[in-house]
């Protein structure tokens, strides 16, 4: 019994792992190599704290700490300052969920918006202090405009087409108490 | 009972909380040694993507083309205008082309009364264009050449026509190309014909911007811009493309290359390129250092 929990949980892992890689992918292919003018939303992200919200139990912080270093590395952003950030930022939203009995989605959408200015900002501010030239302005904040506002369709598609909610504060007990 | 499973649960807490600072201390660890020690890690990071894409290539490649024969297929929506365009165009070329072929017989003439021979080290490998930066931030793309072809650092990459970049970052199978308009990227330039020097810098633009031009009034916006070869960074006389003033009166490189479709690049082979092996030193003036610590004495 113990042993199919844990290997729903695994499988659960993996495939986020696997989303993520996915993802990353598709921001590779090399469709457009003239520079932007409106960035496009980070995905990614969204998908993260969408499930750090949901089910923290299938994004361990070790995973994140690890898909975010690779994304780094893959991307050609400074490896390690984004991905600290974001597994901080998750990690704060995990507690959050955990604590919270009650989640209203715009509550939920407040904090993640919080969470991602966090991070974008948090990621120029970490080029400042280290003296490394700050990408504009314009483009960090339309990225963060544009992934705020994608959060929500995120949402949408994992409550109606995955059917996925966020558990209730007695469920989660009852799934923790299964775990442990 | 109860006092138990809180204990344990702030047992776990606690132990969350260790792992997630080690964690963040980690990665943060990682991105000073990046910043101190740029170099290593950056053909740490040549290795991985050398490691990963080629693995992945299978899958990209045809999303890639899908995408591009979609793209090619709205364009044929507009086939007519531009059937006449390009019959305008080529009655104008017939006329180039006569002039051309006037001028390389005269050029030939003028290169065998002065028995020059071109260099014989410019030669190139071509690569396919892998893989984009994946970051609006970063201007480059991934050719699926790399050392294994023979690819150093710091040579020059061409379209057919003009520049678009320098390597930066090879592994056994990729390399990478910073191009032009990335931030980082500063090309010497030479304009012609007034033969002044400049740099051509990036600024995450379409069109590159012209720093440290000595005279502007010799410059005029569709004088060409050409690779000035100055330090040994590229070699001299590549396309870059044609000077052109923006709104704001500042003077921008139209570029030569189809940035927009970059699918096939041409790397020109240079002996004399200077690697980068370690961080650099501090610059300092000899002559200062000697009266400070005679000052001191």
């Amino acid at each position: 019994m113990i042993d199919a929990a844990l290997l729903r949980t695994w499988s659960l892992c993996a495939g986020f792992a696997l989303l993520a890689l996915l993802l990353t992918f598709a921001e590779l292919l090399p469709l457009n190599t003239l520079p932007p003018r409106w960035m496009m939303p980070d995905v990614l992200l969204c998908v993260t704290f969408v499930c750090c919200i949901r089910r923290p139990h299938y994004v361990p912080m070790l995973i994140i700490a690890v898909v975010f270093l690779f994304q780094d590395l893959l991307l050609n952003r400074p490896p390690g300052l984004f991905a600290a950030l974001t597994l901080m930022a998750s990690e704060w939203l995990k507690r959050r969920s955990r604590r919270a009995e009650k989640f209203p989605f715009l509550r939920e959408y407040l904090s993640v918006a919080l969470a991602m200015a966090v991070v974008l900002l948090g990621t120029r501010w970490g080029l400042a202090i280290v003296v490394l030239p700050m990408p504009e302005a314009f483009l960090t904040l339309s990225e963060l405009l544009s992934t705020i506002l994608f959060y929500p369709l995120v949402v949408v598609f994992v409550q109606v087409v995955l059917k996925l909610r966020r558990p209730g504060f007695g469920d989660l007990e009852a799934a923790t108490g299964e775990r442990t | 009972m109860a006092q138990d499973r809180t204990g344990q649960e702030d047992y776990i807490g606690t132990l969350k909380r260790v792992l997630l600072g080690l964690l963040v201390l980690v990665l943060l660890v990682i991105f000073l040694i990046w910043r101190i020690d740029n170099p290593r890690v950056e053909r740490f990071r040549a290795q991985v993507i050398d490691a990963v894409l080629p693995q992945v290539d299978w899958m990209m490649a045809p999303v890639t083309r899908t995408a591009k024969l979609i793209r090619d297929l709205q364009s044929y929506q507009s086939i007519y205008t531009q059937n006449q365009e390009l019959r305008r165009e080529l009655q104008k070329m017939k006329k180039w082309k006569e002039a051309a072929g006037q001028l390389e017989q005269e050029n030939a003439r003028l290169l065998d009364l002065n028995q020059l021979q071109l260099d014989p080290k410019l030669t190139r490998v071509s690569g396919i264009v892998m893989a984009d930066s994946g970051s609006p931030f970063r201007q480059s793309v991934l050719l699926n050449v790399g050392s294994n072809d023979g690819i150093q650092d710091g040579w020059a990459a061409m379209d057919g026509l003009g520049l678009v970049g320098r390597i930066s970052g090879v592994g056994e199978k990729t390399s990478r190309v910073i191009l032009l308009t990335d931030t980082t990227s500063r090309i010497p330039a030479v304009i012609q014909p007034s033969g002044q020097r400049a740099f051509v810098s990036g600024d995450n633009s379409a069109a590159p911007v012209i720093d440290f031009l000595e005279n502007r009034n010799l410059a005029r916006p569709g004088d060409r811009i050409f690779t000035s070869g100055d330090a040994g960074l590229l070699p001299p006389d590549l396309l870059i493309g044609q000077l052109a003033q923006d709104p704001k009166k500042r003077l921008r490189v139209r570029l030569s290359a189809d940035f927009e479709r970059l699918e096939f690049l041409q790397v020109m082979r240079d002996q004399k390129t200077i690697k980068i092996k370690d961080t650099g030193a501090l610059v300092i003036p000899k002559s200062s250092a000697g009266p400070s610590e005679a000052g001191n004495d």
